[in-house]
């Protein structure tokens, strides 16, 4: 393992106690029918060395909640109507713009679904790659630069990274360009990693192959990762704890292997029934009927109410808290009791 | 059994970089199809599986004939597709359709969806009012709102236009559609109402499916039979679910087991690290496609090319592993998965 790597993430973490801390974060988007409710009272924390999955369909507002970790968003439409974001000790929503792109990509770091889109298409690897180290590594010599790429490449997996390294992004398959990106966002050592939906474009086997990079670099060097997908088998692999979210709001969070075994929200086991896992073939697939609510004007009761199959008269008028039942786990849903019971 | 409905027979294409004056020289050429033939008989499904590259994709285009092969024959219901004159072909286009993986990308922004439904109707002189009728009822038939035929693409969500696409597909009344990946690009709760419709539809209107996917769950739940793609060969054929249970190849067995599944099991782990970005390393075109990334590999492998032959009544498979002198079967790659007896004592 270079050493590089290990020694520079242990000096940070003394640098900035902290990891990510999302409290009440509401944000709203302007749309010509009226505010739509992207997110809507999200609280979640990334602790050091813990891989956390962010679940939810299209429109949920999971990649919109990751984007506020480094505010992202571009505002107006977008506006950050109350809540906290604190990564690393420092109040993101209360940064300048310019000391915003400071921390970009060292305090946390992205790494999008589309690899392709996040690698200029006019430079090969290595040019990207020594451009990221000089922006965010300026203290490294050239020689230095050169040894980190071939590191770097490597780290990821790519034993000819000489021919990867001069190539251009158009010459490499999606997967290859998703593991490049995964190496330059690692090489500014980011003290927390976002990645969103990273291996929905790739194909099974690259999927895991990005999966196992993520969780040794994880593993090995405590690197904090926010881990965005609509998948639970992705869950099931890496992560440590999951929240669910649904409509901008969270619905269950707890334990993977808790959540995993026994669900409480009606969604979560929706979800975790649509991976065509085990099904014979002469069975349908179990699908969730209905679809999301509209966020301009979302309904007064519980969100998914209009799905669920366990629907009652409270559930449409009364919009469930999201109560504590353990100390890792949390769930929104009336048919849920403070110990985890079914009502 | 009848006759089949497609036959592809020996299918070869090149990709070339080509550099210099005039783009005359060819600097490198990859074989994204190298000796392919399969067949797909009338009503059935067959899965068509590889990682990206593998050429599954190129192949789903020569069969429906947008890209001409290099070399070899397509036939469709006793014609030889890959010969038939432009006009011809053009009758052919009611038979084959194709579905694409972006459903945002293959509809027409500017176009209302019924428009878009309705125009292939119209391109084989439907009258303009019979067609809007035809793509109201289809709408239904997907599962859709018919008076939302006057509503654009943007308007409905990833799923819904990807119902849109499967309508504008079945507008003709084909014989073979051809999936292209038509649910990798949507989410899990969606893509099990793809998948769902996509069964319904086939036991009403008795079609033929091409399903081409980088899914192997997903294939053994859609599919009759199965082809397994790696590196522009075919490594491995036979039904779905004995190939999902006891693959034969060790390309497929290391394939199946960096499906991430829900049991807990760590399987994807091992078969993730070991995926290596390895050159072919195989002399002058011969030699298994797979033999440099093989953990079964034998000094043959490196030299002569494995063919595709039949192990069993329903399987194929083109591995050395396989001669008949060794007695090699199936169970004997997957012996330490649980299910696997050896069949040493059968043969």
């Amino acid at each position: 393992m270079p050493k590089m790597f290990a020694s520079s993430h242990s000096d940070q973490k003394t640098h900035h106690p902290g990891g990510l801390h999302i409290s009440e974060l509401k944000i709203w988007f302007d749309t010509p029918a009226g505010p739509l409710r992207a997110v809507d009272n999200v609280s979640l924390s990334v602790e050091e060395g813990e891989i956390v999955a962010l679940v939810g369909e299209s429109g949920s507002g999971k990649s919109v909640t990751a984007l506020a970790a480094l505010r992202l968003i571009s505002s107006p439409p977008g506006h950050f109507v109350s809540g906290s974001v604190i990564l690393n000790g420092q109040d993101i929503l209360a940064m300048s713009e310019g000391e915003l792109e400071a921390i970009r990509g060292t305090a946390a770091a992205m790494l999008f679904q589309n690899p392709r889109g996040s690698l200029d298409p006019s430079f090969t690897i290595e040019e990207a790659f020594l451009e990221t180290l000089a922006l965010h590594r300026p203290e490294m010599t050239k020689a230095e630069c050169y040894r980190f790429v071939e590191q770097g490449l490597r780290e990821v997996g790519f034993g000819d990274w000489k021919r990867v390294a001069a190539s251009y992004p158009h010459q490499l398959s999606g997967g290859m360009c998703q593991r490049v990106s995964l190496a330059i966002t690692f090489a500014c050592q980011p003290a927390l990693l976002i990645a969103d939906e990273p291996t929905t474009a790739l194909d099974v086997g690259i999927q895991a192959k990005v999966l196992f990079l993520l969780r040794k670099l994880n593993q090995e060097h405590g690197l904090p990762i926010l881990l965005i997908t609509h998948d639970f088998g992705v869950v099931r692999a890496i992560a440590h704890r999951v929240v669910v979210m649904y409509a901008g709001l969270v619905q269950e969070e707890g334990d993977v292997q808790e959540v995993l075994k026994s669900p409480l929200h009606p969604y979560t086991k929706a979800l975790i029934r649509s991976v065509p896992d085990n099904v014979n073939d002469d069975e349908a697939l179990y699908q969730i009927p209905g679809i999301p609510p509209n966020l301009v004007d979302p309904p007064s009761g519980c969100r998914f109410a209009d799905r669920c199959v366990h629907v009652t008269d409270v559930c449409r008028n009364e919009l469930p808290e999201l109560k504590k039942i353990s100390e890792s786990r949390a769930v929104r849903c009336h048919r849920v009791d403070s110990e985890g019971g079914i009502v | 059994m009848s006759r089949p409905l497609l036959s592809a027979r020996n299918i070869h294409l090149s990709y070339t970089t080509t550099s210099g004056f005039l783009r005359k020289k060819v600097i490198a050429s990859t074989k994204a199809v190298d000796g392919v033939s399969f067949d797909i008989f009338p009503g059935e499904t067959v899965g068509l599986v590889g990682g990206s590259g593998s050429g599954k994709s190129t192949l789903a285009r020569i069969v429906s004939r947008l890209i001409e092969p290099d070399q070899g024959e397509v036939w469709f219901d006793g014609e030889l597709l890959t010969e038939v004159s432009p006009d011809r072909m053009r009758l052919f286009r009611r038979d084959i359709q194709v579905v694409f993986q972006d459903p945002l990308h293959s509809l027409n922004p500017r176009r209302t969806v019924g428009d878009s439904i309705a125009r292939p109707l119209l391109n084989f002189s439907m009258p303009k009012k019979a067609a809007l009728a035809k793509a109201e009822s289809l709408m239904e038939l997907v599962g859709l709102d018919p008076a939302a035929t006057s509503r654009y693409p943007h308007e409905f969500s990833g799923g819904q236009c990807q119902r849109i696409a499967i309508a504008r597909a079945l507008a003709l009344e084909p014989r073979l559609l051809i999936l292209d990946e038509p649910v990798s690009a949507l989410d899990v709760s969606v893509q099990a109402q793809i998948l769902n419709l996509l069964k319904e539809l086939q036991s009403k209107l008795d079609i033929a499916y091409l399903f081409v996917s980088h899914d192997l769950g997903i294939v053994r739940y859609m599919c009759d039979r199965t082809l397994v793609m790696y590196r522009g060969q075919i490594l491995e054929a036979g039904r779905s679910n004995d190939i999902h249970k006891l693959p034969a190849h060790p390309f497929t067995r290391n394939f199946l087991d960096t499906i991430l599944t829900m049991d807990g099991d760590e399987r994807w782990l091992n078969a993730a690290a070991a995926i290596e970005d390895v050159e072919e390393g195989r002399i002058d075109g011969k030699g298994c496609v797979y033999h440099a990334a093989c953990t079964h590999r034998l000094p043959q492998c490196k030299y002569t090319t494995p063919l595709l032959k039949s192990i069993d009544g329903s399987r194929s498979v083109a591995c050395h592993l396989y001669e008949e002198e060794t007695g090699f079967c199936p169970s004997d790659l997957n012996a330490k998965y649980e299910g696997a007896t050896s069949c040493k004592s059968k043969s």
